[in-house]
């Protein structure tokens, strides 16, 4: 038997209970490590430079510093999130996460770099606190932009489909941002502006995904004959199987490329994608196909109820 | 049938070409209409930092900065400047700081960004009555009148000079417009209905409260709202440093190739097949960017990568179901043209959904929203055209006698 048709032999629906306690445990971490977050730091999540904003350091050299080896010095004098940029023809800037900086270690961070690219032109020095980019207004025009965009997608869905293929994708997608969200608490990934990009990706991807699984599911039932529908569903997920699989894993190696490549910048960034699209092609499968099986097998029963 | 693949396929040449030109255009030949713009990640800019300082007539106080701060947001915002940023360095600094994506030359920034908000009364054959600097004092009002109760004005009050021009003006103007213009842009066209002679008047124009009392404090000092001095001005490089940029598009090239190979394993022709769609998919989405103008910045870069991963889907479920329907014992013919035309309900409905989700989002969303949204919808769309349309015309003409001998094995 090849793999293909292994696959089709699979018992997806039947393990609901497996699928479901996985991915609880999972999402329970995620909350778990979120309360420990807001009890020892204030937050549930880690928010980076572009959300709470930060301290700026300016200064020129004699020579050019290069921004990896500055993002280096950085490092080792305990700030790794930050943002180096070069500025005019021998001047840098750094923005680093933190709202004061204890003068003693910007004077060895500017000393450190001192030691590499000569003296500090007179009066280029500087050092001020920034504002957030992403202001508490631009947060809450971006949720109502997404809720609506969320609450047309259902509509669609339910045109298209059913309300109950709708709802099961959309719950897919709730159990993709809690994964992600609890996967960045645990490892307390500091969130920034990027980040808006990656969290849209998820959801977009999440419910893509949802909606080609419930395409089958939809297709089987005008060919249903007597089979239950949870066999049904059973078979419409194993014979789409390899399609997940194989859209999952193309776009994975395209995010992986960018994640070896893409060097520290966006290491969060492409971590959040991985972590996204792994769930996504997961959820569509394991979390909302069983879901609808509950659903739909809870109304064909309380129908044959009323019957009897 | 063979007309039918003759005429898709130059459709899909045609289209090929022309994007082909115009990145040429863009990204080789320079053609300033066709630059790529990157965001201020990756290309980096101009960044200035203006200081409010008190002056007789308006004190640089914390509403008075944070009304500047909105302004400038909106005017270098206005300018087609997509993702410049305009924030106050701290709560309590008299600090702005202004990042310009894109810009060479802080000088012409600085001008715009200092630009003076003009206020002007004008007749309707277009000459100025009543300027702003005749202006002495502007501030926030609730109407009053029975049919636009409790909607936000800026009720403003002429000096000497003002009083009397505007007097003179809506005399001779009885019955006719004046319209108010704020920054060039008519803020509303009233009818005179008698002459105004004490100076004092009210202008609504579908403000919120918060816009009506900007806008005063931004009439009253005639200018913004503070007097700001640029402190610093420098060109800065991408914030994820230079080499970013030429090493992401070597990743893209290595990303395409693992894809095509992963294909040419799993679908053997069909696979093939795909890596030539997703070129001209690559080919096209390029060339929408640079027509379009859209902003790449990281966000935006996601938004593509989704799409590019969007389009090979639309290949794996088509490809899928052609190797279910051989599998039914069919003739590869008829399996490839029922695999084409089952797979495309989900294929469509997939990028329909997405499709709703973006245009939700690029409606409600601003800045960094907005640029994912637009990348995403320009990648669903041209992946319509080479995964689905571009795809089947390749495959058929892959069926064309000659050119795959044994076609029961192209599938692999």
């Amino acid at each position: 038997m090849t793999f293909r048709e292994r696959i089709l032999t699979w018992d997806i629906i039947g393990r609901t209970r497996t699928w479901f306690t996985m991915s609880s445990v999972i999402i329970v971490i995620g909350i778990v490590a979120m309360v420990v977050n807001t009890v020892s730091f204030g937050s549930p999540l880690k928010f980076g430079i572009d959300f709470i904003g930060g301290t700026l350091i300016n200064a020129s050299f004699e020579k050019a510093p290069d921004e990896a080896v500055v993002r280096d010095i950085l490092s080792a004098n305990g700030y790794s999130n930050v943002t180096v940029q070069r500025a005019g023809a021998k001047g840098i800037t750094m923005k680093v996460e933190a709202s004061e900086i204890d003068p003693a270690v910007s004077g060895k961070i500017i000393s450190d770099i001192v030691a590499k690219y000569g003296a500090v032109d007179a009066g280029t020095e500087e050092i001020t606190s920034i504002a957030p980019v992403i202001g508490r207004d631009l947060l809450r025009r971006s949720s109502l932009a997404l809720a609506l965009s969320l609450l047309f997608t259902l509509l669609y869905i339910t045109i298209r489909f059913k309300f109950s293929f709708g709802l099961a994708t959309i719950l897919g997608m709730v159990h993709d941002i809690l994964v992600a969200l609890g996967i960045l608490a645990v490892f307390r990934v500091p969130l920034n502006a990027p980040f808006v990009g990656a969290f849209l990706a998820i959801i977009t991807y999440s419910v893509q995904d949802g909606v080609v699984v419930m395409d089958r599911i939809r297709e089987k039932l005008r060919y249903r004959a007597k089979e239950p529908f949870d066999k049904l569903a059973n078979a419409a997920v194993t014979e789409t199987w390899m399609r997940s699989f194989n859209t999952s894993f193309t776009t994975f190696l395209a995010v992986l490329v960018l994640f070896i490549m893409g060097g520290a910048p966006i290491r969060d960034f492409s971590t959040t994608l991985l972590v996204g699209i792994i769930s996504g092609t997961y959820s569509s499968i394991y979390i909302s196909t069983p879901l609808l099986v509950l659903w739909v097998q809870g109304r064909e029963k309380a129908a044959a109820l009323q019957k009897a | 049938m063979r007309s039918k693949v003759t005429a898709s396929l130059i459709l899909v040449i045609v289209v090929a070409i022309v994007a082909g030109v115009i990145n040429y255009q863009g990204l080789i030949a320079k053609n300033t209409k066709l630059v790529p713009k990157l965001g201020l990640d990756l290309r980096g800019g101009v960044r200035i930092v203006l200081e409010a300082q008190d002056t007789e007539s308006a004190k640089a106080t914390n509403d008075a900065i944070n009304a500047a701060v909105s302004v400038i947001d909106k005017r270098v915002n206005a300018l087609g400047v997509s993702e410049a940023v305009a924030v106050r360095e701290g709560a309590n600094s008299k600090r702005i700081m202004v990042e310009l994506p894109g810009w060479e030359d802080p000088e012409r920034a600085k001008e715009i960004i200092g630009k003076t908000a003009l206020l002007e009364f004008k007749t309707e054959d277009g000459k100025v009555v009543v300027s702003g600097k005749n202006l002495t004092d502007a501030k926030l009002v609730f109407s009053q009148a029975q049919d636009s109760l409790g909607e936000p004005q800026i009720a403003f009050t002429l000096d000497a000079v003002g009083k009397a021009a505007f007097a003179t003006a809506t005399q001779a103007n009885i019955g006719k417009k004046i319209s108010i213009y704020l920054d060039s842009q008519v803020l509303m066209s009233p009818t005179v209905e008698t002459a105004i002679t004490d100076g004092q008047g009210v202008i609504s124009g579908g403000f919120t409260a918060e816009q009506a009392s900007n806008d005063a404090l931004l009439l009253k000092s005639g200018s913004l709202p503070v007097k700001l001095v640029a402190i610093s001005e420098e060109v800065v490089g991408p914030s994820l440093g230079n080499a970013f940029v030429r090493r992401s598009a070597l990743a893209a090239v290595i990303a395409f190739l693992l894809v095509v190979i992963w294909m040419f394993v799993m679908y053997r022709y069909l696979g093939l097949v795909s890596g030539i769609a997703l070129i001209i998919y690559a080919d096209i989405l390029m060339a929408a960017y640079l027509v379009l103008h859209a902003t790449l910045s990281l966000p935006a870069i996601g938004g593509a990568i989704l799409s590019i991963g969007m389009a090979v889907d639309a290949n794996c479920i088509i490809f899928e179901r052609i190797r279910e329907e051989l599998g039914m014992k069919k003739t590869v013919k008829s399996a490839i043209g029922a695999g084409f035309s089952r797979a495309f309900r989900a294929v469509f409905d997939s990028n329909l959904t997405v499709l709703v989700g973006t245009a939700f989002l690029f409606y409600f969303g601003s800045g960094t929203v907005r640029g994912f949204a637009v990348t995403l919808a320009l990648g669903v769309l041209a992946s319509m055209f080479t995964a689905v349309f571009a795809s089947h015309m390749l495959v058929d003409l892959l069926l064309t006698p000659g050119i795959v001998r044994n076609s029961r094995k192209f599938l692999g």
